[in-house]
């Protein structure tokens, strides 16, 4: 376990795969598994003795698994760095994120598939945990793992921001098997009508009210996530919103990746299961990939204006390295196009998604 | 023993749920942005290109 906790301080510093993730898991994870530190000891395991319990242990204790506040934490910082203007000016784009959500439903039934023959101990829990990696959001990856199968949560989270980190790797062979070169090369025009102010600020209330009346479960995340782009778009509340997107997000993410890497104690990750839910992870990246590519393709068919196919993989969010992807092929296929800003909007369409799909597997779950 | 038709069932309901509502959001931010557009005062010099997207690595 130290030499995976040095191998991925080396990938974020020497490499720069999702540094702000990576490295302190990294840390987390060489402290979690030196001997006789303590920093490991939860509030719950010493009786509450003051004095007693670990740093690590404490923020894994309340932060992760007792209440779970560092990821929706996240997600308000999230929110307040995401422009929504791409999916306001075209909505449609909304179906694109719907569609990459199959990936998750792919790696659920896999996972499930591989516990009905015995191949691995996965169980409804578990299997919903390991297939929501297949949403490419960090966050919801964490919240869902830490509320269903906490034993997953070190694993799913490392496999969701590892594969985050090699979107450039895993989708252009699966857009390029799906679509034609004449496909990836339509144009479509580089600047999207302007989104007035009024529409900004109203998005996230409506989206909020709608999902969580729909899915109450999924208000820690929606809910987080829409009250950190309020806080952008409002435009009344500059410094909260800095704050959010500075501030919180940094400070957040500083002990969510600590308490993850501190969870993944050798004993768990050293297991046969840790490669199957890693397997599964990228199953689910890649079906993501391919649901959107393939209703990319659908609405290529039914769009009165021309419709490049290849926006549909940044529906799996991964945000926004997805959108990068799908910017550089179409640049690459065809440089008078410009897709980032049609990605953007399928690309946060994905968060909203998998923070629904996250929110209907506990409610039905747990 | 994994019961495969409460499995289905999850699966059928998260998807489709998932898909329904995002669906459902596409119609109403169409529906609401026209109804906007009509209001007088909308164009109140906040509208930007939908082009500046500085979303956050997750």
């Amino acid at each position: 376990m130290l030499v995976i906790g040095l191998f991925f301080i080396w990938l974020a510093i020497s490499k720069k795969w999702e540094p702000y993730e990576l490295l302190p898991i990294g840390v987390g994870m060489i402290l979690a598994n030196l001997p006789g530190t303590g920093l490991l000891l939860q509030p719950q395991e010493v009786g509450g003795e003051i004095g007693s319990a670990g740093l690590l242990g404490i923020f894994i204790e309340f932060g992760l698994l007792r209440y779970t506040v560092l990821p929706q934490l996240i997600f308000i910082g999230l929110g307040a760095m995401t422009d929504f203007s791409p999916l306001i000016a075209k909505p449609k784009l909304f179906l694109l994120g719907a569609a990459a959500q199959v990936g998750i439903i792919i790696a659920f039934l896999g996972a499930l598939a591989l516990g009905h023959f015995g191949i691995a101990d996965f169980d409804m829990l578990k299997a919903a945990a390991i297939g929501i990696i297949g949403g490419a959001d960090g966050p919801t990856t964490i919240y869902l793992t830490s509320k269903l199968a906490p034993e997953l949560m070190g694993v799913a989270a490392v496999a969701a921001y590892s594969y985050m980190a090699m979107v450039a790797f895993i989708q252009p062979p699966i857009i390029r098997a799906l679509t034609s070169k004449k496909e990836r090369q339509i144009y479509m025009k580089s600047q999207i009508r302007p989104v007035s102010r009024r529409e900004r600020i109203m998005f996230p209330i409506i989206c909020t009210i709608i999902v969580v009346l729909l899915v109450p479960q999924s208000a820690p995340l929606v809910g987080m996530f829409m009250f950190g782009n309020l806080l952008r778009e409002s435009g009344v509340v500059e410094r909260l919103s800095v704050s959010a997107q500075n501030s919180l997000i940094n400070l957040t993410t500083i002990i969510l990746m600590l308490s993850i890497g501190a969870s993944m104690p050798g004993e768990v990750v050293m297991r046969t299961e840790t490669l199957l839910v890693l397997a599964l992870g990228l199953v689910a990246f890649a079906g993501g990939t391919a649901g959107g590519v393939l209703m990319g393709k659908l609405m290529k068919y039914i769009s009165k204006e021309p419709f490049n196919p290849i926006i549909g993989a940044a529906g799996v969010s991964a945000v926004p390295m997805a959108a990068r992807v799908v910017q550089h092929i179409g640049q690459k296929e065809n440089p008078q196009n410009f897709l980032l800003m049609y990605a953007m909007g399928p690309n946060a369409a994905g968060v909203i998604g998998s923070a629904v799909v996250a929110g209907v597997f506990l409610s039905m779950l747990s | 023993m994994i019961d495969w038709q409460e499995a289905w069932q999850i699966t059928a309901v998260a998807f489709g749920f998932t898909f329904g509502i995002l669906f459902f959001l596409s119609v109403l931010t169409l529906i609401i942005s026209k109804i906007i557009a009509r209001f007088p005062g909308s164009d109140d010099g906040g509208g930007k290109p939908a082009n500046n997207n500085l979303a956050a690595g997750e």
